[in-house]
């Protein structure tokens, strides 16, 4: 029997067989709902707001089967401009041109695919100029919120409604970045996408098998060129993609992009390439050997193993500092804080380590200028009072800390891991990259202060905002620098941290938070 | 405080500083080695496993305390007979083929092992006839348990299990399964003997076996 469901505030509206879950109808009905743990009920982000019979009630989207015609609320699709100009090498001219001259009017479009946002830079196609720019969810996060989980989807079910997906966001994206610079997607000659591994196979339907089981390894890892229609992209009907080749399972694409707008491998001294995420990549040189490997921190950076965290949309603390013994934060969007995400986790940990409030194994304590905060809730969990009273306290609990603990220890022994590799200490390393959004809206010192980085890299750290999107555009505007960027992967020595003897042991140790004055 | 306090102090807190040196005192002044072990150590790392069921500590806190038990046990181990420990029998242990984490799974098979367990450790990414291979070979195995942290390496461990099964020796051991994405619902439909949520009650459910 057929149940009718309309989602608000889209109104859009769609048939299901009766008993079909509410994320499955929306999924069908294109409303994106929040879903993190990919379905299984656990993380309890997929609320909404079920309306039938004259009763409403809020319920798990990924736990509720369609029993009537109903009407379900959902938050508003917030949609995440990344707006950050990386420091990018400064690239010549010379684009990739198959016909003589492309038409007036053309462009070209940059995609970074990544595995929560995906972003599209329009550029003018005579000139290289940046005409637009536009970032959007990415829908495939309704299968799930990191890439282990939409794996599994693809394996137990089927690889093709993730790359349906991922064409169809891809899509949008593009229509919404030509209204606002005044073109069409047919103008659209020449496109270029950099993504992690997973993302760069579902997209181009390749296994995920091999990737998502050990050996953990590509279906294949070269670089591409496709015509956009073979990909299921709506541009002009001659258009191409580039594609630059993946270094290994969980080191990328993006990566490669990030190390071709970094130009990484014409560096002489020792520089760090760090992209803090669910899935964090590293990239060190020496100045002659590069070596790069990916690190499993978990979602807790983008919120989504946090009680009270979230990704880094309106109502996000994303700052934190101290004031004469007063918290202070900010709120994205300004408002009322609804919850805390990444870089506000990170900031507020690393200022309740100096306070004191956190010792050093993580414990939360009646402790310093900030002990008043420290409570114990009904259930008798230890927490921190971030803002407001009573029921409604935004809280971070003492397993919060722990989550944090776990993803921060991971990025740090991936850290050593690679210095350890090249022989390397510390203190030889002259500048630490930190690539990606998250690394712009965060304070270096809490890094440090958290122990995700070590003491020793301490002053050297820069923030590039999004390379890979500046890889992306780069390999557009100087074809010679995409022919180059195989060769670039090829150079890079890919760690397999599951394969590596002191990662373990690195991992425990980087648990810990620094002790005091030290690191 | 005595020393053997002092190492119970140390396990629970996570000194893996101080804890080789403490043992060496304790065996100075006259403690009997399998005192400093049941008493000193394990008793502590029992502490922090309750601890850890009641929600009162995490996985951090686990490994810390558990890195300082290994450090301490291997300054001890000298001093303690070759029978002494592993009485309980013998429980081979790995992750399925196709997953190379070995955190949990190494968290798991030190809790068992200080349990009173020796543990056959078959490390990671290990195949369904490397198990059963084992079992033949060891007639003694009292317990086989499988971990694995990836959702996608779930139907390796379903097989593994059904291998394990159909042995001809079933009888003579238990299946137990853990690990992030494993359920009591998944235990039971791949036809395991046991599931435990984590690694303290791992070791409850392996002494529960054999008791």
């Amino acid at each position: 029997m057929i149940r009718h469901v309309v989602f608000q505030p889209s109104n859009r509206s769609i048939g299901v067989p009766h008993g079909t879950l509410v994320s499955d109808a929306a999924r069908q009905a294109g409303v994106w709902i929040d879903s993190p743990c990919g379905g299984n009920g656990t993380c309890k982000k997929c609320g909404v707001t079920l309306i039938a019979g004259g009763k409403e009630e809020t319920v798990l989207a990924c736990q509720t089967k369609v029993e009537t015609d109903c009407v379900v609320r959902t938050t508003s699709e917030s949609e995440i401009v990344t707006l950050s100009s990386a420091s990018a090498r400064a690239v010549t001219f010379a684009p990739y041109t198959r016909t003589a001259a492309y038409p007036d009017g053309a462009c070209f479009a940059a995609f970074d695919l990544g595995t929560t946002t995906i972003v599209c830079y329009l550029l003018d196609a005579k000139s290289g100029r940046q005409i637009a720019v536009h970032g959007m969810q990415n829908p495939q996060t309704a299968f799930g919120a990191d890439v282990i989980a939409r794996a599994a989807y693809a394996l137990e079910n089927s690889a093709n409604p993730l790359r349906v997906s991922a064409a169809s966001g891809l899509n949008r994206l593009l229509g919404k970045v030509c209204r606002i610079a005044g073109k069409t997607p047919e103008q659209v000659v020449l496109i270029s996408i950099v993504g992690n591994t997973v993302m760069h196979h579902l997209l181009l339907g390749y296994p995920v098998d091999a990737l998502a089981r050990a050996p953990y390894e590509p279906y294949r890892s070269e670089k591409l060129i496709l015509p956009a229609k073979e990909l299921g992209l709506a541009a002009h009907e001659s258009c191409e993609v580039l594609l630059p080749p993946v270094i290994g399972g969980y080191v990328g694409a993006d990566t490669v992009a990030c190390m071709s707008a970094t130009a990484f491998d014409t560096l002489l001294e020792p520089t760090f390439l760090i992209d803090i995420g669910t899935n964090g990549e590293l990239a060190l040189t020496d100045g002659q050997k590069i070596a790069v490997c990916a690190t499993a921190a978990g979602p807790a950076f983008e919120g989504a193993n946090i009680s009270c965290g979230m990704r880094a949309i309106d109502g996000a603390i994303e700052h934190f500092s101290l004031e004469d013994g007063r918290l202070l934060c900010r709120v994205i969007g300004g408002g009322e804080p609804a919850g805390i995400c990444g870089s506000g986790l990170i900031e507020l940990v690393s200022l309740l380590c100096q306070t004191g409030a956190v010792d050093e194994t993580g414990l939360l304590r009646q402790n310093g200028c900030l002990s008043d905060r420290v409570v114990q809730t009904q259930t008798g969990v230890r927490a921190f009072r971030i803002a407001g009273e009573g029921n409604d306290a935004l809280l971070l609990t003492q397993k919060d800390i722990r989550e944090l603990q776990l993803a921060k220890a991971a990025m740090r022994a991936g850290v050593e891991t690679l210095i350890g590799v090249l022989s390397l200490r510390p203190e030889q390393i002259k500048e630490v990259l930190l690539a990606g959004a998250f690394g712009a809206h965060l304070s270096p010192d809490a890094l440090f202060g958290v122990g995700l980085l070590p003491g020793g890299l301490s002053g050297r750290v820069k923030s590039i905002g999004n390379a890979a999107g500046e890889g992306a555009k780069a390999y557009l505007r100087n074809f010679e620098l995409f022919q180059q960027s195989e060769a670039l992967a090829e150079s890079a020595d890919y760690i397999e941290l599951t394969d590596s003897d002191t990662f373990s042991e690195c991992f425990i140790e980087a648990i810990a938070f620094p002790e005091k004055g030290a690191n | 405080m005595s020393k053997i306090d002092e190492i119970s102090v140390a396990i629970e807190t996570g000194d893996a500083k101080t804890i080789a040196d403490l043992v060496l005192q304790a065996i100075d002044e006259g403690v009997e080695p399998m005192d400093v072990l049941n008493h000193g150590m394990i008793d502590a790392m029992s502490v922090v496993g309750e601890r850890f069921s009641r929600g009162e500590a995490f996985v951090p806190e686990m490994l810390i305390s558990a890195r300082t038990m290994k450090k301490g046990v291997e300054a001890l181990k000298p001093y303690l007979s070759k029978d002494a420990a592993g009485a309980l029998g013998k429980v081979v242990i790995g992750t399925v083929a196709g997953d190379r984490h070995d955190i949990g799974k190494n968290l798991v098979a030190l809790m068992i092992e200080s349990a009173g367990f020796e543990i056959v450790d078959l490390g990671i990414n290990v195949p369904g006839e490397k198990f059963v291979q084992t079992v033949r070979e060891n007639k003694d195995v009292r317990i086989v348990a499988l971990s694995t942290l990836l959702t996608t390496t779930m139907p390796a461990m379903k097989a593994i299990v059904a291998s394990l099964n159909a042995l001809e020796n079933r009888d003579s051991f238990r299946v137990m399964v853990g690990g992030a994405p494993i359920t009591q619902a998944f235990a039971d439909a791949i036809g395991a003997d046991a599931y435990s949520a984590d690694a303290a009650s791992a070791a409850a459910v392996a002494k529960s076996f054999v008791s």
